[in-house]
């Protein structure tokens, strides 16, 4: 399924700069973009760290 | 009801660094179908960035998001405020996102916290198949979709592995409900118990099943039975070639088969050549999928009638007593030796647990299990 290119640069730059600059065009990364990747990098600080395991299917 | 163009190759999609990472370059190629998400799993986490949302919403509007809980713990004996927190959640999620369908996990939860356990097998009887089809028509009247149960990895015994699929359709008929059919955990059971593939497929209503999941996990060695491994469903490695072997094998079989899921762990993506790893099964995932004609799907999975709820929920208190009965002797004791004279000495002895036929690996295997999970995630 086609995902828009501001989602797609927003999972980029949500998840990591390594994820960014490996996913995305250099001239996709505009320097205008710094606040919002710092806001989506607050979000996820603000949290715990993400789940990394899962009981649920009864041998994990 | 609209024609299905064909089988959605899908990921199950949450909110973890790693597997986004993994799963960023399939969605920039438009590879991805569907997602999967784990709508109870964000327990810890208070601020969902714009962006999941966003992505979520994304699949949700195209009818291609669908949701997998974890921790409902379908066959808990005693009902709890956590399992109504829980159906709360699911309709406050329910309305902000468009799901096609609604999964939960077969079993219940061990431990005493909500978060701290592992899902545990359960008699095959009447009282649990009344809490099970009682907690069933509960989900589906939240989140008026769909709702499927997805089989369970672990069993006590042989006897249970071969009358599962036959419980999981009692169960889910009442609703017109869905079976997810989880390979991995259909492979962890026919090595467990040294069964055929078709023998075990025949014992499944796969007209039934509407998802498939497909994943990895690992071997663990016995001390009870030194040459023998046990398969565990851990969900951290790599999808076996077998389990794409099954994936062949049961999609002509499955007519009413909508999604065909690949799970993976963050934790086990998190480094570069993990991640392609996963990229490269997505795209044999997708490969087999598509060389499969259009399906033809006759059951909308909806209830065929409607349903009243009764006032009080179904539960039972000798069903909950032996729950935690249990789930205290897998989380303490101190060996396979101690589990045996624990459980003979408690209110599961000669009872429907049947017990005294549990295989002596799998009741170590449970252990294992209980004592991993019963600090909850870390």
């Amino acid at each position: 399924m086609k995902l828009s290119a501001s989602l797609l640069k927003a999972i980029a730059l949500g998840t990591s700069v390594a994820a960014l600059t490996a996913s995305c065009k250099p001239d996709e990364v505009k320097s205008g973009e710094k606040a919002k990747y710092e806001k989506a990098n607050k979000k996820q600080e603000e949290a715990p760290s993400m789940h990394h395991d899962c009981p649920a299917c009864g041998m994990g | 009801m609209t024609k299905q163009q064909h089988i959605l190759a899908s990921v199950a999609c949450n909110l973890d660094q790693h597997l986004l990472q993994a799963t960023l370059p399939l969605f920039i190629d438009e590879q991805v179908e569907a997602i999967e998400w784990s709508f109870d799993a964000l327990y810890k986490v208070r601020n969902i960035p714009d962006w999941f949302v966003e992505l979520l919403t994304a699949f949700g509007k195209e009818g291609r998001l669908i949701g997998h809980g974890v921790f409902f713990s379908l066959f808990s004996g005693k009902w709890s405020p956590e399992q109504e927190r829980w159906l709360d959640h699911l309709k406050k999620v329910s309305g902000n996102f468009t799901f096609d369908h609604i999964t939960e996990h077969f079993g219940f939860m061990t431990g005493e916290d909500f978060h701290k356990g592992a899902p545990i097998g359960i008699p095959y009887n009447s009282t649990t198949l009344a809490i099970g089809i009682d907690r069933l028509k509960r989900i589906q009247d939240t989140c008026q979709c769909p709702v499927g149960l997805e089989n369970l990895a672990f069993s006590y015994s042989l006897e249970e592995v071969k009358r599962h699929g036959e419980f999981l359709n009692e169960l889910i008929e009442p609703v017109n409900g869905f079976i997810i059919l989880d390979l991995h955990n259909f492979y962890c059971q026919l090595h467990n118990f040294s069964l055929d593939a078709e023998e075990l497929i025949r014992l499944y209503p796969l007209d039934r099943v509407r998802e498939i999941h497909i994943s990895g996990g690992s071997w663990e060695q016995t001390d009870l039975q030194p040459q023998r491994t046990i398969r565990r469903d851990t969900h951290d490695d790599s999808v076996p070639e077998a389990v794409f072997e099954l994936l062949k094998l049961v999609i002509p079989r499955c007519p009413n088969l909508k999604f065909v899921v690949l799970e993976q762990l963050g934790i086990a993506l998190d480094t570069t050549e993990q991640q392609q790893q996963f990229q490269a099964d997505f795209a044999r995932l997708k490969s087999i999928v598509s060389a499969f004609g259009l399906p033809n799907p006759v059951n909308d999975f909806l209830p065929k009638l409607p349903f009243a709820l009764s006032t009080s929920v179904a539960e039972d208190t000798q069903l909950a007593s032996q729950q935690q009965e249990l789930s205290h002797i897998l989380e303490n004791a101190v060996n396979y030796e101690n589990a045996v004279a624990l459980l003979s000495n408690s209110g599961l002895a000669n009872s429907d647990w049947k017990v005294e036929e549990w295989s002596p690996y799998m009741l170590e295997t449970a252990m294992r299990i209980a004592q991993k999970w019963k600090n909850g995630w870390k």
